[in-house]
């Protein structure tokens, strides 16, 4: 990613140290996504596994499970460590269904209703492929 | 010293001068040239201040404060000990300590009062300008 001189290996800030670890992305469009690196390249693309989407609406909140990710890095605005050791929300959030979560009382901010748009427009697309 | 960190070990190398201020000066244009330092201001500016707490802006308005572990050309940022400044607006970072900070997304970097070397900047933003 950068000249890593002699004194430079320390200095690095690649993703190599994020390998196999459980990380947090947060993508331009709000989407908050959990998974395993698995790879990534000087890009920022990177390779999700177990990838779940955790939608936040107020206290609710809910994962949705995604599989196997590839992500393209221009989407990408952070990529954080979770630490296990810590609580991942604060305990007054409660987890609720796919379903409750596509269909909330409140939402707070621009960012959740970029998301319901788009959920519904997936979600019709996911009924008539059902059926 | 804001300069590279291999810029002095070079002139004291250098078979073509003892002198450290003669071959100070051919090692700047040469590196400058070799090396394109004309492009690496900020990124020599910010490896410089490697260890020291900052907060960074995001572009969707996310603040996290941390200390700076590293950056890169892109001006990618890893951040340790990260604390996100508006932490109730932002539960799903409650764990996060360390993260990498994509370039790109960045809005500003909030230094230290005292992480600047105001006559140190000026003379690189000059040397730079001038190319080198």
């Amino acid at each position: 990613m950068s000249w890593a001189g002699p004194d430079d290996v320390y200095l690095s800030t690649s993703l190599a140290s994020y390998l196999d670890k459980k990380l947090l992305v947060l993508l331009r469009d709000g989407r908050k996504l959990m998974g395993t690196l698995c790879s990534f390249d000087q890009f920022a693309n990177a390779v999700l596994e177990s990838a779940c989407e955790r939608v936040i609406v107020g206290d609710l909140y809910c994962d949705i499970p995604l599989g196997l990710y590839v992500i393209r890095g221009e989407n990408v605005v952070l990529i954080g460590e979770l630490d296990l050791e810590r609580e991942e929300l604060p305990p007054h959030m409660t987890h609720v269904s796919v379903a409750e979560i596509r269909n909330p009382c409140r939402f707070s901010d621009r960012t959740d209703l970029t998301f319901f748009r788009h959920r519904k427009q997936r979600g019709r697309q996911q009924i008539s492929k059902v059926q | 010293m804001f300069c590279h960190p291999n810029r002095l070990q070079r002139t004291k190398q250098s078979p073509f001068s003892p002198s450290l201020s003669l071959t100070s000066t051919r090692a700047k244009s040469s590196y400058a040239l070799l090396h394109r330092q004309t492009k690496m201001l900020f990124f020599s500016y910010f490896k410089d201040l490697v260890g020291r707490e900052v907060t960074v802006e995001l572009k969707n308005d996310l603040a996290i404060r941390g200390t700076l572990h590293s950056v890169d050309q892109y001006l990618n940022i890893k951040l340790e000990n990260t604390r996100v400044v508006d932490q109730e607006k932002y539960p799903h970072m409650l764990s996060v300590r360390n993260c990498f900070i994509r370039g790109s997304v960045v809005r500003y970097v909030q230094l230290p009062p005292d992480g600047v070397d105001i006559d140190l900047l000026h003379d690189a933003t000059r040397r730079e300008a001038r190319g080198g």
